[in-house]
């Protein structure tokens, strides 16, 4: 298969103290990829080497058969989106300046749009139906609402590779599924690659293909969701005790922390 | 696809509507001012003046108006054009601070620029001996405010990253240093307490065309810098990370900010002393007018700010029985339009159709 990110050998100290040690991984076209783990275990900031915001001290980054040390943060931006926790932002910009920044990497030095940016645009407010919102302050509307939007720039941004950071982390069920099953289905429908950090168990087998098990800076273990989501191996990452239902009728491990 | 073109072609057309009233105002309030105070000049006067004296024609236009040509050109429009392009700079300074420092209550003065400036110009004026007796005290404090500002981002720089919570920091730091410097050296300053305190109020009632055209040359080389870089403050907004994922660096596009909004901040401060509030207001004020997109905030704050600090001082030169400071006077008028219109804002109402 093909492969879009290859990380050979990782390591990123600060003051002594590793936070990422010697991680190698390697991430292939179209699949959806959950990096759980307990806090502290270093999983934002291996998304943040991943996506060229820090440079680690050791070891290297290819994205697309490239170095990423050899490309810019336009070049990078082109190749991966990144869609955080939704976060409170001070000033407000409306829905519709919200999505045009997704074409941020593309424009030029006088900042204009074309007629394909806002083509993209529109068919993404049609996709996430967002016509209503459009001149609304994103300080005025749900979290929910604010988050579809913010899917909505990453969508606009167009990129192969994307990463979710706990992005429903403070949804409701609803628009929970509603951005994960969107997110999901852009991975088949347009081969695009989902890295996406999870602190719901159940939510990761649920939309994960591929599962990352980080603890202390390192990945303890990895392989595909009914594989690795098994008592024993959550256990020993999270040091809780679970119980995992594997149903008939249902086709992803349900997992259920109970006690320490 | 219709939708959003309208929606965009909408936008554009109204920002350019209120751009083209912004314009018209403040060059009319200017030419208006000129033929205002002790010796009344009727505007049309003035037009002739001005034009004739632009065309070349200036020989004429003075051997005909005679003490009126004086009064226009050598007096009063080196004033008015000093306040207005100040009430540009710290308008545009105030709009970049609140967007890297991604704090709604920064100024132009938050990281301690004034007060290493006020500093600096106070130890000019009590000790006029020594190196300071080869710098003027704008020069000084001019310095001052820069080596301020090389302090404060040494000081809130770690491991090669500025954020905006330790430039605040360092900022109240730094303040809170020279404030102390600046209380001590007033307390020490026996009877030049009252020339450090009249200029740390702010007059432009010393303007020439040079320290005009200086200042002039600074505001339009730095909006030039900030506008190019509009785009990327509004992505900062959305915090480092995103910002990072759409392609723009934070630290480098802070560094060049900061010490471009800070020099200009510094410029004004040493041609006319410290005034609050307008950096502050202006861009709130256009916020709600134009919304949070940087770039037509600042072409409006810079217009707006300039309509603003040159009416303000009108009023203190003309319409008062004694100058006040400008800088107390932005704050009296400032105030209450800011309290009604923030009021109106956060009860939901619409002050104008946005």
């Amino acid at each position: 298969m093909e492969k879009v990110i290859e990380a050979i050998e990782l390591e990123y100290f600060i003051e002594g103290n590793k936070i990422i040690d010697r991680i190698s991984i390697d991430v292939s076209k179209g699949r959806f990829y959950a990096v759980v783990g307990p806090n502290g275990s270093g999983k934002t900031t291996l998304l943040d080497i991943l996506s060229g915001s820090i440079k680690p001290q050791r070891g290297r980054v290819k994205l697309m058969d490239r170095d990423i040390r050899d490309m810019t943060r336009r070049d990078i931006a082109r190749k991966v989106a990144v869609l955080p926790q939704d976060t409170s932002v001070l000033f407000d910009f409306c829905v519709f300046d919200v999505l045009v920044m997704g074409r941020h990497p593309y424009r030029d030095a006088f900042g204009t749009l074309d007629i394909e940016d806002l083509r993209l645009v529109d068919s993404v407010i049609d996709e996430l139906g967002l016509g209503e919102l459009l001149n609304r302050p994103i300080t005025q509307i749900s979290g929910g609402e604010r988050q579809r939007c913010f899917l909505g720039r990453v969508i606009v941004q167009d990129t192969p590779i994307v990463f979710l950071d706990e992005a429903t982390s403070n949804l409701d069920p609803y628009y929970t599924h509603e951005i994960l099953g969107r997110i999901k289905r852009m991975t088949a429908r347009k081969g695009v690659t989902v890295v996406s950090v999870f602190h719901d168990l159940s939510l990761a087998s649920m939309y994960g293909d591929y599962v990352f098990f980080m603890k202390n800076g390192r990945i303890e273990y990895k392989g595909e969701v009914r594989e690795v989501m098994v008592p024993e191996i959550v256990e020993d990452v999270f040091s809780v005790k679970v119980k995992v239902i594997l149903d008939e009728g249902y086709p992803h491990p349900v997992i259920i922390p109970y006690g320490r | 696809m219709g939708r959003i073109e309208l929606l965009v072609v909408e936008r554009g057309r109204r920002f350019k509507l209120f751009v083209v009233l912004f314009v018209v105002l403040l060059v009319g309030s200017i030419v208006a001012y000129a033929g205002m105070g002790y010796m009344s000049i009727p505007i049309s006067s003035v037009g002739d003046i001005v034009f004739k004296t632009i065309v070349g024609r200036s020989d004429v236009a003075r051997h005909f108006y005679g003490k009126q040509w004086y009064i226009v050109m050598d007096v009063r429009l080196p004033r008015i054009l000093s306040s207005a392009v100040v009430g540009a700079s710290l308008s545009m300074c105030g709009v970049i601070f609140q967007g890297i420092l991604l704090n709604p209550l920064a100024d132009p003065y938050t990281l301690g620029i004034s007060a290493g400036a006020s500093f600096g110009a106070a130890v000019s004026i009590v000790f006029p001996f020594g190196v300071f007796a080869f710098f003027s005290t704008q020069l000084v404090a001019f310095l001052f405010a820069i080596l301020t500002l090389l302090f404060v981002m040494r000081m809130a720089t770690f491991r090669g990253v500025i954020s905006p919570t330790s430039l605040i920091l360092s900022g109240v730091i730094v303040t809170a240093f020279f404030s102390a410097g600046l209380s001590f050296t007033k307390y020490i300053a026996g009877e030049e307490v009252g020339s450090i305190i009249f200029w740390l109020m702010g007059s432009f009632s010393s303007m020439d065309w040079v320290s005009l055209l200086m200042l002039t040359v600074f505001a339009a080389v730095s909006g030039l810098i900030f506008y190019q870089y509009a785009e990327d403050i509004n992505v900062l907004s959305f915090g480092d990370r995103v910002a990072v994922s759409l392609g723009v660096n934070p630290t480098r596009l802070r560094t060049v900010l900061l010490v471009v909004a800070s020099v200009l901040t510094a410029a004004t401060v040493s041609v006319c002393g410290i005034i609050g509030f307008v950096g502050i207001i202006v861009p709130h004020l256009f916020r709600f007018l134009v919304g949070a997109d940087n770039r037509r905030l600042l072409v409006i704050s810079a217009l707006g700010g300039a309509i603003f600090l040159s009416t303000a001082d009108n009023v203190s030169r003309v319409w008062l029985p004694v100058e006040i400071p400008i800088g107390v006077l932005t704050a009296l008028i400032g105030g209450p339009f800011f309290a009604f219109v923030f009021r109106k804002r956060m009860k939901g109402g619409h002050l104008w159709k946005r």
